[in-house]
């Protein structure tokens, strides 16, 4: 992943710096130059000025020595002094020669025609003349050509001599401030250019420590947000420098880091489905354990009843038997026994057939044979045949109905009806009413069986339809009963598609309800149908 | 003797009564627990027979209420013979444990033998 940088930072301020330096020394070697060249220009200047100023020193002094010996000959009249006129005068020849080429100015070229005219008609005229008349000792002569303008033209060209000297040197000077000015200038621009070097040069660094700060700003926000496993959007960077490789590197890392916590935040939910499934599967296996224990719970405890059952009129019929064969008995005695030995033999035959009869129902092999049949005809013929027993008691009948057929077992349902309405009459006191009432609305029929006699305690409801379940109160020992009745019914109507319910007020009598379906429309009543 | 018989089963009661009172004991009959135990508070009674499925007030309730106040002879009749019931019982203060269903004869014989003990 990692290879050469094309555009490494390093590089980038190697280059930076050795720019830096390149202009540095350029700019000092210019400087240099640009000095040296000015201090030489400087210095000619100066040794032609000066030589300028000897020249015109020179011009001065054999002016002035030509003009002062001449006046020295006339006023002594000495041979040494003339002849030290004529040398001065070839010096100031020799001096007018040298300036000739200096003269730069017009004043000066003037100056040099005047001194060259000056010298010429000085000595070619004036001196031959003077030496003639000193000579001859002709003194006014001498006045008058001294007079005739030589004295005036003299000191007007020491003036202008002067004056010429007074103005080199001005220049000298004036050449030395600008050289000065010069150089001042020179060490300004240096400065400047110093300064705008290292400005520049301090930018690009800048700019290029900022090309690196804000992106490793970003990869650090990055790398902080995805160590606390938040989702990470980073662009890569398209560079070619030591960053664009830790992008690229950060990119792919990220890239890797956010696939994996995929696969394992999808592997932490399938595992996490997984154990849901197991610990569903754990509370299933606990409740279907419970289901069982509870199952067998009930059967220890239904095997524990129906022993207790079995063995009630079991003890009478061995106790009885037993003491009619040991005992001599007197013949009502007998007959007692034997009723009793045959009502608790009854009995327990019930108790059986009670039993096997619910034991089918609950294992699922009752079947019903449903016709079409009417209650109203069923119940009749119930209240016909308990009443033999019951001279007691009072019937009543009421039909509201609109609809009387149903889908029904005629056998199962008589069974019920029977049990009800037995029970009525085994509850209620004598001369107590037993009332039936018929009625329905659009889906079902409606059966109650009303009776005036205990009523059931509200607590003991529920359990009214469990097998061998007694209220317990002695008042009903005494009237039997297998205890398996209403479980029984229960079974039958619901078999029947129906429910069984009760209502009662202790101490006022119990309303037994049947609500059994009606036939859908159309559908043939008489159509046999099985169901479990 | 002056024997209480506690049983909710008329039949029973009747079977026991008509096979004690023949051998010269005296009989008072409870229909249920709660009977049971006042009927031993209003007698003097040398012998308790009780049931042990009663309405109101199971046999082993009357037995422990009885033996709070007395040191009576109690017999258990229950057609419950598995052991936990019989220990129940034993436990409760029964002296002896009668399954149904008995033997009327073998009663008889139960009974002598806890009268001679007593005497």
């Amino acid at each position: 992943m990692i290879t050469g940088f094309r555009k490494s930072i390093r590089k980038q301020f190697l280059f930076i710096m050795l720019a830096m330096l390149f202009l540095l020394m350029m700019g000092a070697a210019a400087a240099y130059l640009i000095g040296e060249q000015l201090t030489e220009g400087y210095k000619e200047k100066r040794k032609a000025m000066n030589e300028k100023v000897q020249t015109v020193r020179f011009v001065e002094s054999s002016f002035k020595n030509t003009v002062f010996s001449m006046r020295g000959y006339i006023a002594f009249e000495n041979e040494k002094e003339l002849q030290q006129a004529y040398d001065s005068s070839r010096d100031l020849q020799r001096a007018i020669r040298e300036f000739e080429p200096l003269a730069s100015s017009s004043r000066e070229k003037k100056l040099f025609t005047e001194l060259a005219d000056f010298r010429r008609l000085y000595m070619n005229h004036v001196v031959p003349k003077a030496t003639v008349f000193v000579k001859d000792g002709d003194h006014e002569s001498i006045h008058q050509l001294w007079a005739s303008g030589v004295t005036d033209s003299v000191n007007f060209l020491i003036k202008e001599i002067e004056a010429e000297r007074a103005g080199l040197n001005e220049s000298i000077d004036l050449q030395y401030q600008q050289f000065l000015e010069q150089t001042k200038k020179l060490n300004i621009f240096t400065a400047i250019y110093v300064v705008f070097v290292l400005v520049v040069t301090s930018g690009a660094v800048w700019v290029l420590f900022r090309r690196i700060g804000h992106p490793l700003q970003e990869l650090t926000t990055a790398a902080e947000k995805l160590a606390a496993g938040h989702e990470v959007q980073i662009r890569q960077l398209k560079r070619r420098d030591e960053l664009g490789v830790l992008s690229t590197a950060f990119v792919h890392m990220a890239r890797t880091i956010q696939e994996r916590e995929h696969d394992l935040t999808a592997h932490n939910e399938e595992l996490v489905m997984q154990q849901e499934e197991l610990e569903r599967m754990l509370a299933e296996t606990e409740k279907m354990k419970n289901r069982l224990l509870e199952l067998d719970r009930l059967k220890s405890e239904l095997v524990s009843t129906v022993s207790h059952e079995l063995r009630t009129p079991l003890a009478s019929i061995l106790g009885f038997t037993e003491l009619m064969m040991k005992r001599s008995l007197g013949e009502e005695k007998q007959k007692k026994y034997l009723t009793t030995i045959h009502q608790e033999a009854l009995r327990l035959t019930n108790l059986v057939n009670d039993f096997l009869d619910l034991q089918r129902m609950e294992s699922g092999a009752f079947i019903c044979s449903f016709e079409r049949v009417d209650p109203k005809l069923l119940i009749e013929r119930v209240i016909e045949a308990v009443s033999h027993t019951a001279h007691h008691h009072h019937f009543q009948l009421v039909d509201e109905r609109s609809q009387k057929w149903l889908n029904g077992d005629e056998e199962r349902l008589i069974q019920v009806f029977t049990n009800l309405i037995s029970n009525a009459v085994k509850f209620s006191p004598k001369g107590g009413m037993i009332a039936v009432h018929l009625e329905n609305d659009a889906h079902n029929m409606i059966i109650n069986v009303k009776d005036e006699g205990l009523g059931i305690p509200a607590a003991e409801i529920p359990h009214l339809f469990k097998k061998f379940h007694r209220i317990d109160n002695s008042d009903r020992r005494k009237i039997g009963g297998t205890g398996l009745g209403l479980a029984i019914c229960k079974e039958i109507i619901e078999a029947h598609g129906g429910e069984i319910m009760i209502s009662s007020e202790y101490g006022k009598g119990s309303v037994f309800s049947i609500v059994l379906p009606l036939p859908a429309e159309g559908q043939q009543a008489d159509h046999k149908t099985e169901a479990n | 003797m002056n024997i209480l018989i506690a049983d909710d089963e008329e039949v029973l009661r009747m079977l026991i009564v008509d096979t004690l009172e023949e051998e010269g004991h005296v009989l008072t009959e409870a229909v249920d627990g709660k009977d049971a135990i006042e009927q031993f508070q209003e007698g003097k009674f040398d012998l308790l027979l009780v049931d042990y499925m009663m309405p109101r007030m199971t046999g082993i309730e009357v037995i422990r209420q009885v033996r709070e106040t007395s040191k009576v002879k109690i017999v258990m009749l229950t057609a419950k013979t598995q052991e936990k019931d019989v220990e129940e019982a034993k436990e409760a203060g029964a002296d002896f444990v009668f399954p149904k269903p008995f033997s009327p004869f073998k009663l008889i014989e139960l009974i002598e033998e806890l009268d001679g003990e007593q005497k």
